[in-house]
């Protein structure tokens, strides 16, 4: 039973399904994130400790009460405050200013109904309900202040900076929500203010006011600073305009100080950041009388805020209920991961049968699938990028009204099941070209690497053929050190050098001393070098001879003028003289050879005068009317003359033949030749009455000789096979080839006995039967071979029993060679 | 006709054995002969009688064959046949190229002698005046012509009976005079057949046509085997 899932069609509704359900899927994911975030909505608008109200009267109520608590129940003990006029007067000018004093000067809160809360200081206290401070601090919501510190729920509370410190002077610093007010217990008129920045951002905490006269309070005397100590504090010199960081000046005396620069103020703090002194520009004097000495505020504060019962009651009841729809929404995403796990695995089957091919039986790659394996990832890159563009944008949008509509939700899913079956589909072909081993071989690198790597291998071709070259000129190197003087030497340099270091390292043991084994080592390797260098010499001179003998055997014999000095002098004399003689032999041979020729040349020609005048009188004796008798004696000399004739042309061929002057070697065919010759001679084999059986297995075979000479020698060793050959036998012509020759043989049956070999036989003048009466002159075997070997070929006569064999060898045009030069 | 068989030829040669037996060989043959021993002797025969061709040899005293016939020619365009016993090529192309019309080495054949004199008497007494000969000569080469139309080899003018086969073989070497021709191509062109194994069947055409055309078929002047590559009809220049 085969797979169904074997079968395209079915691999498409596979394909469907996958659609289907990330559809569905990503329909209950975004119909469940638009729930969850309506109920957000729900808890933000209808619970007040959700809201923004909340948050905003509790900062404002804080802040009321942290100034009700620090600068007016601190500073009172019963009915009145504990502090002088002139504090008081700034005090209840500031919470004028904060909204938490009446013009009449009692302290008012303000209605605050979903809130609870208690301050208390001095053992005095505001409130607005019945509870005491421990419950209300027990409340789950809501804040508590003490002692500068602070427990509050980051989720509700927008914290800012409240706090400040009392010094020992008279000046009191409150910093509420970032701004700082300065509040002095006596008189501040007439009050120059100096920049001074130790601890705080804020610009009025900049603000420090001094009297300049020095009827500012001086610090206490238990305060451990005095005026003589001032010269060893650290001294700032700050820049207004500039609003430079103060200038470190360490360890300087007053009388070094000087400025004439009116925006410059130049202080004294100590290690604490407590100002010291101040000097003052106008008189040029330091004042010793400032001391900041912070001082907390105070320690028995307690503020606590929260949130009505009622207003808890309501939040808590709210969030119960989310929980409840938080559980469904819980529920709701394990069914769309469930719907998302299905969706996978068809993705899962889908990869393990796509690309199948029913009909082949195997997986085969189908249209994408031969897309480049880069551009299909690309494409997927593309679709995640997409998605997720997709996905952020259509979140945005989730909470709008447009989303809630059924049908935009739905096609807003399906474009998610799209994508999703697209990155399967992609997926797919990926998958496909692994399973068909293509995954490499379709990726556009790969392509680029293989085109590449073509380029290269030709590249290596070059490469290859230069270290064949390389290789060659090594293993010249390598014939040249098998030569005998590369042998000979090479082993004795070796042992001298061997020998220069050994006795060297003996003579610097002996005399125990480094130095001596230098020297002598130095001294004894340069007497190498010199003998090397002699021997090198001498191994030149040897060449230079075997050069010159090399020459020689090439037939070369012009002298060469020796030098006195090489160790080959006497040799090259001695090889000078025997070379001039050979050349003189040479020449004498060649000059004895040219007169041979000459001589046959004038003799033929001195023959030919009278032979003329024979031919002539004999052939009008012939024309004459004569008696019968007579007429039988011309004919036998009109023979005779013929014959006479035929000889010395011969001869004069033969003599021409072994000068081997005028060739014109040209290229021909043998086949042809031996062709046309049998045709040539058709009539005289006929007259013969004798069959030449032929073999001539080539179709064609190009040789070298000249046209008139192959001619002569073929022929000839025909008509001696015809003139020779025993009655009623057969000649049998051959014609084969090796790889450097044509071959031509002609055997016949003699009709005589053969007691000749075969190189007697080609002799001039050599005839096989000894009376010498057949129509032959002995010349035609010699001019065969003559002209055989002018034409670089070979003639050779084989005589086998009755069998006469004459082979011709003639040269062929050596193509193959040709072409590789 | 007359003109050649009336022709005075001036035999030169130092042996006089050899000017008696041309001498004798010539006469009976109807020409008028005029003999000389050297050259000078040949040259002031030409002035004194009318000759129509000479007969020479080169390795004469006095003044040379060679030396005497350039004086010759200075003033002459009468035939030269040269009769040497130099049977060199180089001796040949020579006396040829010295203004020779014919070469023939010594011992000379007679029947050939003969043959080349009256030949060469025949170009020069006919083709000098070459209008009376006249008729369609479609191919020109040297002494030899064909006239397509009539299917006729001419050897200076005179009809070659040939049979059609040879005419063709002619016919189409003239036309391509010079060329090497394998057997295989003339037959396939003369046969228009496919040709197999044709040597021999060409080559006896060939040395039919020979026999027919040259004075000396074993020494062929015109009709010539290229051994080894094929066969071919000499160009000449007119």
């Amino acid at each position: 039973m085969t797979n169904p899932l074997k079968k395209a069609p079915l691999r498409a509704a596979l394909i469907l399904i996958a659609f289907i359900l990330a559809t569905v899927c990503s329909y209950i994911v975004v119909s469940e994130i638009i729930k969850a975030e309506e109920n957000d909505r729900y808890i933000s608008e209808n619970c007040y400790i959700h809201s923004i109200r909340y948050n905003t009267e509790l900062n404002e109520l804080y802040q009321k009460l942290w100034l009700a608590g620090n600068m007016y129940l601190a500073n009172r003990s019963g009915s009145g405050y504990t502090v002088n006029e002139r504090m008081q007067e700034q005090i209840e000018q500031c919470l004028k200013e904060y909204g938490v004093m009446d013009r009449d000067g009692s302290i008012s809160i303000g209605e605050y109904n979903d809130l609870e809360y208690i301050v208390s200081c001095n053992g005095m206290t505001f409130t607005n309900t019945d509870k005491s401070l421990d419950e209300l601090s027990s409340s789950n919501y809501g804040i508590w202040w003490h002692d500068e510190e602070v427990s509050h729920d980051s989720s509700f509370y927008e914290w800012r900076d409240f706090g400040g410190y009392t010094t020992n002077y008279g000046k009191t610093v409150y910093y509420i929500n970032g701004e700082a007010h300065n509040m002095y217990s006596f008189d501040t008129t007439g009050l120059n203010y100096y920049y001074y920045n130790a601890a705080y951002e804020t610009d009025t905490a900049y603000r420090n006011y001094y009297k300049l006269d020095g009827s500012t309070p001086l610090p206490p005397a238990d305060a451990g600073i005095g005026s003589e100590n001032a010269r060893f504090f650290t001294v700032y010199i700050f820049s207004y305009e500039l609003e430079q960081l103060p200038e470190v000046i360490e360890n300087i005396t007053s009388d070094e100080l000087y400025s004439d620069d009116a925006d410059v103020e130049i202080f004294m703090v100590d290690d604490n950041y407590n100002t010291v002194a101040v000097y003052d520009l106008e008189n040029e004097t330091w004042i010793y009388a400032v001391v900041e000495k912070a001082i907390p505020l105070a320690t028995d504060l307690y503020i606590c805020i929260a949130p009505s019962d009622e207003a808890a009651r309501e939040y808590d009841a709210a969030i119960a209920r989310l929980d409840i729809d938080d559980q469904q929404i819980l529920r709701m995403f394990v069914v769309a991961a469930i719907c998302a796990f299905f969706a996978l695995l068809t993705a899962v089957l889908y990869f393990v049968y796509s690309g199948y091919d029913a009909n082949a039986k195997s997986f085969k790659l189908a249209a994408f699938d031969k897309w480049y394996t880069e551009i299909l990832l690309g494409m997927l890159g593309l679709l995640a990028l997409g998605a997720y563009g997709y996905i952020s944008v259509a979140l945005d949008i989730v909470p709008s009204k447009e989303m809630r509509d059924i049908f935009i939700a739905t096609a807003y899913c399906a474009g998610i099941g799209v994508m999703f079956v697209i990155a399967v589909l992609i997926l797919g072909c990926i998958i496909n070209k692994i399973k068909c081993r293509r995954f490499v071989e379709t990726t556009l690198i790969f392509k680029l690497l293989k085109f590449c790597f073509r380029r290269l291998k030709v590249c290596f071709g070059w490469l290859r053929r230069g270290l064949g070259r390389l290789n060659r000129y090594c293993r010249m190197v390598g014939l040249m050190s098998h030569s005998a003087y590369f042998k000979r030497h090479i082993p004795r340099y070796i042992v001298a050098t061997a020998v220069a270091f050994i006795v060297s390292l003996i003579i610097g043991t002996a005399a125990n001393d480094g130095e001596a084994f230098v020297i002598a080592w130095l001294l004894l390797t340069a007497l190498c070098a010199l003998y090397i260098h002699l021997d090198l010499r001498d191994a030149r001179a040897i060449s230079r001879l075997s050069k010159r003998i090399e020459q020689i055997r090439e037939g070369d014999y012009s002298p060469e003028e020796p030098d006195i000095r090489d160790i080959t002098y006497k040799m090259q004399e001695d090889l000078n003289s025997i070379s001039s003689g050979v050349s003189r032999a040479v020449d004498e041979q060649i000059r004895s050879e040219r007169m041979k020729i000459d001589l046959v040349t004038n003799v033929s020609h001195d023959l030919k005068t009278p032979l003329t005048s024979i031919i002539s009188y004999v052939d009008l004796l012939s024309k004459e009317d004569l008696p019968d008798v007579a007429m039988d004696y011309v004919n036998v000399l009109v023979n005779k003359t013929q014959r006479l004739k035929a000889i010395i042309s011969d001869l004069f061929d033969l003599a021409k033949a072994t000068s081997e002057t005028d060739m014109k070697l040209e290229q021909l065919d043998a086949v042809i030749l031996v062709r046309q010759v049998l045709a040539d001679m058709e009539d005289k084999i006929n007259r013969f009455g004798r069959d030449i059986r032929t073999d001539i297995q080539p179709e064609s075979v190009k040789v070298i000789g000249e046209g008139k000479k192959l001619y002569r020698i073929v022929q000839n060793v025909i008509d001696n096979a015809l003139k020779y050959s025993l009655d009623n036998t057969r000649i049998y012509l051959t014609l084969s080839q090796t790889d450097t020759q044509a071959v031509i043989t002609v055997k016949n049956i003699a009709s005589y006995e053969m007691d000749f070999t075969g190189d007697e036989i080609v002799e001039r003048f050599a005839r096989g039967d000894k009376s010498r009466t057949s129509e032959g002159n002995g010349l035609g075997l010699s001019i065969a071979k003559s002209f055989a070997q002018a034409c670089e070929g070979s003639f050779e006569v084989r005589p086998e029993g009755d069998v006469f064999t004459a082979e011709i060898r003639l040269k062929k045009v050596e193509e193959a060679k040709t072409s590789v030069q | 006709m007359n003109e050649i068989e009336n022709a005075t030829i001036l035999v030169v040669d130092d042996d006089k054995d050899i000017v008696n037996a041309i001498s004798k060989l010539l006469e009976m043959e109807g020409y008028k002969v005029e003999k000389a021993y050297d050259g000078m002797q040949a040259l002031d025969c030409l002035t004194s009688k009318d000759i129509q061709l000479i007969l020479m040899d080169v390795m004469m005293p006095k003044l040379d064959g060679l030396s005497a016939m350039m004086k010759i020619r200075t003033t002459k365009n009468i035939p030269i046949i040269v009769l040497s016993a130099k049977s060199e090529d180089s001796d040949k192309i020579l006396g040829l190229s010295m203004g020779a019309d014919d070469y023939v080495t010594k011992p000379y054949n007679p029947m050939e002698l003969v043959a080349r004199v009256r030949s060469n008497l025949r170009r020069y007494l006919m083709l000098g005046s070459a209008g009376n000969v006249s008729g369609s000569r479609d191919i020109q080469n040297g002494s030899l012509s064909v006239d397509k139309a009539a299917k006729q080899l001419y050897i200076d003018g005179e009809p070659v009976k040939l049979t059609a086969t040879e005419y063709k073989i002619v016919e189409f070497l003239m036309e391509n005079a010079g060329r090497v021709f394998s057997a295989e191509e003339i037959y396939s062109k003369c046969w228009k057949e496919e040709s197999f194994a044709v040597e021999n069947t060409v080559m006896v055409h060939i040395r039919h046509i020979r026999e027919k055309i040259e004075i000396n078929p074993a020494e062929p002047e015109y009709l010539k085997v290229v051994w080894g590559i094929g066969y071919k009809i000499e160009k000449f220049g007119r």
